[in-house]
């Protein structure tokens, strides 16, 4: 890919080139965390599952007490406008994120803030990240770091204060160079990833940690849905790391990949170290829904991304 | 403060206006909270425990993993030198708050960035949050949140 296109961006009620788009020094958004956001996407320029993600952004923002003075359905109107303007770019880049941030806006220590800081944003599906894991599958790793219990920071709100994400990212990588990190929670369960949610397969149940401990995932809904189509069952339990080194098979979703497998845990095998049927089942049907070959989409854009974000 | 002054801050190995100091939209520190800072403050443009405050930025940074390119000798330099640059301007601010931040840096998820952002300024001290409540004693509330357990992120780390 050339450079990264100079996409149109929302911006305090503005539309302006996104490398416009400046932070303030004094936002508190910056220096102590105080935001909050969402991610969708678009298949083919056409987005997925966009209300649903508003509706967590708001739901986060009610929890957080913070209001951006639009209403849900004008985010939702202004996140589709941000693909329209942006679709004469997407051809370079195949689909978009759709980024919305809140912060609380521009304030010093204990003073009122101003008015909220809002951003909406298009941004290149970040295909290199992980292309080439369809195939041979990404590498789980336990992280160090816990996640927050609800009592600290309510997991399900979904914020960018996330120094405990930051270090579990490093403490991956010490184990496997490939690693993507699973947290867990206090008590010693699986929790979720860093953006994603973390599912296995045992005995051809799918299996993933509860509401009360993590983000609840779109593409996390997705996989409920597609299961449900595809009429495997699924559960919600507390999980260990013992139910995913164990499992046949592990797999994690989020809004790029939909659901990208995972062949190791902690330099263990999972399963027979290969993507495992009810895997390729559920991305097949995915990619049905949205009438787009997800891998093959990944796999073609991927060499072209040298980097996603500018 | 009066309106309208500028200080001079140290962005990256440069002074420029505070103004002119964006944050980038796609800075990790901005987007994932992926950023450590320390505050020093002067008294009567003097600083006070300069060093003990960028120690502790040293220590942050080494828990979190960033290397921000200067050694804290050189971090207390950049410090003492956003000072000396600022002094004509603190007659109106009363003294500082000499506050550093770093940053991973501008990368996007799962990427890490090749360079740190790091930020030195000067900030009036904020008296009128608290002037008033020397005399009359400010009200601590017991606060519902909780804070974070060392498992989760060490508060020992100012982040």
């Amino acid at each position: 890919m050339a450079a990264i296109p100079d996409t149109v961006a929302y911006f305090n009620g503005n539309w302006v080139p996104r490398s416009q788009v400046k932070i303030d020094l004094l936002d508190r958004g910056f220096y102590v965390g105080d935001a909050v956001f969402d991610i969708a996407r678009t298949f083919n320029g056409k987005s997925f599952k966009m209300r649903e993600h508003v509706e967590r952004l708001y739901r986060s923002l009610k929890h957080v007490r913070m209001d951006c003075g639009i209403s849900l359905d004008e985010m939702i109107d202004l996140s589709e406008e941000c693909v329209r303007k942006n679709e004469k770019f997407r051809k370079e880049v195949g689909d978009w994120h759709v980024w919305q941030a809140v912060t609380r806006g521009i304030g010093g220590w204990r003073a009122e803030p101003g008015p909220p800081t809002v951003i909406i944003q298009c941004v290149p599906v970040p295909f290199k990240t992980y292309a080439h894991l369809y195939k041979t599958g990404g590498h789980l790793v336990v992280a160090k770091s816990r996640s927050y219990s609800p009592e600290m920071l309510d997991p399900k709100v979904k914020h960018y204060s996330r120094l405990n994400f930051n270090l579990a990212d490093l403490e991956a990588k010490d184990v496997d160079p490939e690693g993507w990190p699973v947290l867990l929670d206090q008590k010693g369960n699986l929790t979720e990833g860093t953006g994603y949610n973390v599912f296995i397969v045992t005995n051809g149940v799918i299996r993933t940690s509860g509401d009360s401990v993590l983000l609840q995932g779109v593409s996390r809904g997705a996989v409920f849905e597609v299961a449900e189509q595809l009429g495997i069952p699924y559960t919600q339990e507390e999980l260990q790391p013992y139910d995913l080194y164990t499992a046949d098979e592990a797999f994690i979703s989020n809004t790029p990949t939909c659901i990208l497998p995972m062949t190791k845990a902690d330099n263990r095998v999972v399963g027979n170290g290969k993507p495992g049927p009810i895997t390729q089942q559920i991305l097949a049907a995915w990619s049905e829904k949205v009438g787009l070959d997800i891998v093959d989409q990944a796999v073609r854009f991927a060499p072209k991304q040298t980097k996603v974000l500018s | 403060m009066a309106k309208g002054i500028e200080t001079i801050a140290y962005l990256t190995g440069e002074w420029v206006p505070l103004s002119e100091i964006k944050v980038h939209v796609h800075d990790r520190g901005f987007y994932i909270g992926d950023s450590v800072f320390d505050l020093a403050r002067t008294f009567n443009g003097k600083s006070f425990k300069m060093k003990e405050h960028v120690d502790r930025l040293y220590r942050s940074l080494k828990h979190v993993r960033i290397d921000p390119g200067l050694s804290p000798e050189e971090m207390v330099e950049v410090s003492e030198e956003c000072v000396r640059r600022n002094e004509k301007f603190r007659k109106d601010a009363g003294d500082w708050h000499v506050w550093q931040a770093v940053t991973r840096g501008v990368a996007g998820w799962r990427e890490l960035p090749t360079k740190a952002t790091v930020i030195v300024q000067c900030a009036p001290i904020s008296f009128k949050i608290y002037a008033h409540q020397f005399k009359t004693g400010a009200h601590a509330v017991i606060a519902k949140t909780r804070s974070y357990s060392p498992e989760t992120a060490d508060p020992k780390v100012k982040h």
